[in-house]
């Protein structure tokens, strides 16, 4: 999605430019030409309802995708608590602007809630203050760029100018920061088996219930030792899930696990996987039930991912 | 050491087995890739399936390095996923 929004964020400027071009022929037409230009307009307008309806889009949601860039209220990107307000997890465009209201960039994205936050991870403070969006839920490619279009002719035509992040060659709405990796869960202070009050089983079992997901792999989220490690790691983050990780192999802080989470989940293999406190199995099982649906299903059912 | 002869031995004594594949997997250790068709899984869901697997090789599991069970299915399965592969010509012939 990142390389759709590049690819229609920097069209070339001849294009992007067509809108200011009406706009100055407009403002010297004589009258009759003027009324004219309208049915392009309309054309357009026609085209994109014509698009979602083709796409079986119902009425009123084909009414509500088309919501004029210029009848849209801006919100505020970020809660009073500091943290991403709500936005909708589904496709759709969005603008976003800066704290002095200056229209900085228009996008689109298959999830806007995570551009959004990508965003703000990304960008200097107050850059990313207040945001206008069209939600265009289950729109194809070509839909989603048909309603960035639409929006980005208005916000021309508003502005007299290309946001300066969708100019040529800009690519500051495509970066993104490294975000920190979760640090593995320690199950001990690193004192030594002999200092410990329970058993690593205890501690094991803690950790079980205590997590949404948790995995117990051969090394860590960012340096699996072992092939089956690295599939279930990869599974877990390409699902999205809120997951925790605890290294077999650290003999400093997780003494003895690897024997001891053996004992616990009667499965002799590493890795396993626990998700809502029940052992679902490892690296063949996890992969499987991906392939099925299966995995995401119980990701949602134990809140480790949005539903 | 143990090989692939020894797996499937214990695979085919412990599971009512109609159908087997053993793979040696090349990287360090003793690896072993499973592909079995057994009436033994018929009822229970995958979990149960490979925990079936692993019980059968308990005495292996310490000489074994790693294990991947590809293929857990009974017979049943097997055939329906059989058919499913067939061209759409076959399958119509096999209908008729």
């Amino acid at each position: 999605m990142q390389a759709l929004a590049a690819a229609t964020a920097c069209m070339p400027m001849a294009r992007l430019a067509a809108p200011r071009q009406q706009q100055r022929q407009q403002r010297h037409a004589p009258a009759a030409a003027s009324r004219r230009q309208q049915p392009c307009r309309r054309s357009a307008a026609r085209r994109l309802v014509m698009v979602t309806a083709e796409a079986g889009t119902s009425g009123a949601a084909a009414a509500s995708q088309l919501q004029a860039f210029s009848q849209t209220a801006p919100q505020r990107v970020l809660g009073a608590d500091g943290k991403l307000a709500e936005f909708p997890t589904t496709a759709g465009v969005y603008a976003v602007y800066d704290s002095s209201g200056t229209l900085h960039y228009l996008g689109l994205s298959r999830k806007i809630a995570v551009s959004l936050a990508t965003h703000v991870e990304a960008l200097p403070e107050g850059l990313v203050h207040s945001v206008k969006v069209l939600e265009v839920p289950e729109a194809s490619k070509e839909e989603l760029q048909e309603a960035w279009k639409a929006w980005m002719q208005e916000a021309v035509a508003e502005a007299g100018a290309i946001p300066p992040g969708n100019a040529s060659g800009q690519t500051l709405w495509q970066q993104r920061r490294p975000r920190a990796a979760k640090p593995e869960i320690r199950l001990t202070p690193g004192k030594g088996v002999q200092d410990l009050t329970c058993s690593v089983e205890d501690l094991v079992d803690q950790v079980v219930k205590t997590c949404k997901v948790v995995a117990f792999v051969k090394g860590t989220r960012t340096q699996p030792q072992c092939g089956f490690s690295y599939k279930v790691l990869t599974i877990l983050q390409e699902s999205g899930a809120d997951f925790e990780v605890v290294n077999v192999l650290d003999d400093v802080y997780n003494p003895g696990l690897r024997e001891a989470i053996k004992n616990y989940s009667a499965w002799p293999t590493i890795p396993q996987v626990f998700v809502g406190g029940e052992f679902i199995g490892g690296a063949d099982i996890v992969e499987e039930m991906n392939g099925s649906g299966e995995l995401k299903t119980a990701l949602q059912q134990a809140g480790a991912v949005r539903g | 050491m143990v090989g692939s002869s020894d797996v499937e031995e214990r695979l085919r004594t412990e599971l009512d087995v109609q159908d087997l594949k053993v793979q040696e997997l090349a990287g360090c250790g003793t690896s072993f890739a499973l592909y079995i068709v057994s009436e033994s899984f018929a009822g229970k869901r995958l979990l149960e399936r490979h925990k079936l697997v692993n019980l059968a090789l308990a005495p292996l599991m310490p000489h074994i390095h790693a294990l991947s069970i590809k293929k857990a299915k009974t017979p049943e399965e097997e055939q329906g996923a059989a058919e499913k592969q067939k061209p759409p010509s076959q399958q119509q012939a096999a209908a008729m």
